[in-house]
């Protein structure tokens, strides 16, 4: 019968749509606590540590009759933006990314031994070179919206090459850093965690949610245009990821974004230094 | 483009002493690392149906706040002059 009425073939269990509008709700909580966190940034904090507790909870509730993967991809997701907030005597640019982005790894790399199995697999099929020429477009991509972001958002702390007392080795420093954390890092924990795992939800609509919880995270720079082309460029990469099955392009073009707002651009303008 | 690095988290812990921050940054997550220490335990010892793989739902939050908690701690012992 379901062969002349397609859409009926489409259509999820009643079960399956509840556990799919709780996951929602989810969403829209990570999205609302960022929003709060416009009043008083203590709020993110908060905001996301109540948030990690009922993640984990419903999911170590519910995971005897189903699995919910897209819950511990987003408690992660909470994690990163609590740690984001990691207090240090003298707020040094290196030394946050490091501090915020190596806990926010280890996070997400647990996240998938968990859900995938044992072993760095589910890292390394990610990272697998698959459709060459697409990857270097991608790649390639970085540079144009590097520049792009950095006209959006000019960050008022920034390294650049032409501050005298920067050491080479303290730039060099900064660009490792935000290659691994930002770049891989983040792709690792929108793209391969929360994208993938949405999917076993959401199905194609995971592009959604993922763009929606990676331009929430940036509700913090205040720009609406730039949290605009944040969500934007999250679906540009998680379509990318949809249809290589890789981040390695959106990956290096991750980093290039973030090395050219921090680094390059800002050494062409008059930018205070941190 | 770093979503830990915005105006708002660079604002707040550039107007807040180390010491301010460290307590109420690092207070809740030693109090969310406990918690999920505890539940850990107690999901363990008291619902017995649940998979063996629970326990490790709980290390993918706790490891990482373990791992800043302790940093946190270091840094305030050596801003103490340790």
């Amino acid at each position: 019968m379901n062969a002349t009425r397609p859409w009926l073939q489409a259509t999820r269990p009643p079960a399956q749509e509840a556990r799919s509008l709780v996951e929602l709700l989810y969403v829209a909580a990570f999205v609302g606590v960022e929003l709060l966190g416009l009043i008083d940034p203590l709020i993110t904090a908060f905001g996301h540590a109540i948030l990690i507790v009922a993640l984990i909870n419903h999911y170590v509730l519910t995971q005897r009759d189903h699995r919910e993967p897209v819950l511990i991809a987003l408690a992660v997701a909470c994690v990163y933006r609590l740690l984001a907030f990691t207090p240090l005597p003298t707020i040094d640019f290196t030394n946050h990314l490091v501090l915020v982005g190596a806990p926010m790894l280890l996070a997400t790399v647990l996240a998938l031994r968990l859900l995938h199995g044992p072993g760095v697999r589910a890292v390394g099929e990610a990272l697998r070179p698959k459709m060459l020429h697409w990857q270097l477009l991608v790649a390639a991509s970085g540079v144009p919206l590097s520049f792009a972001a950095y006209e959006l958002l000019k960050p008022g702390f920034v390294v650049t090459f032409s501050r005298p007392a920067q050491h080479p080795a303290a730039v060099a420093g900064v660009v490792i850093a935000l290659a691994a954390f930002s770049g891989l890092g983040e792709e690792l924990l929108f793209r391969v965690l929360l994208h993938g795992e949405a999917r076993t939800s959401f199905g194609p609509a995971a592009l959604y949610v993922s763009s929606a919880v990676f331009g929430a995270a940036y509700v913090g720079t205040r720009s609406v245009p730039f949290v605009l082309f944040v969500v934007a460029v999250g679906a540009f990469f998680g379509w990318c990821y949809e249809r290589t099955g890789s981040i390695l392009g959106s990956a290096v073009a991750h980093s290039l974004i973030s090395i050219g707002v921090f680094v390059v651009w800002p050494s062409v303008g008059h930018i205070p230094h941190l | 483009m770093v979503s830990s690095l915005t105006k708002d988290t660079y604002g707040f812990l550039a107007s807040h002493h180390f010491v301010v921050t460290s307590g109420r940054i690092g207070g809740l997550i030693l109090a969310l690392l406990l918690l999920l220490l505890v539940e850990k335990e107690v999901t363990r010892a008291v619902v017995r149906s649940l998979p063996a793989s629970t326990g490790r739902v709980f290390d993918v939050i706790a490891m990482p706040l373990l791992l800043t908690f302790a940093v946190v701690v270091i840094e305030r012992f050596r801003a103490l002059g340790f």
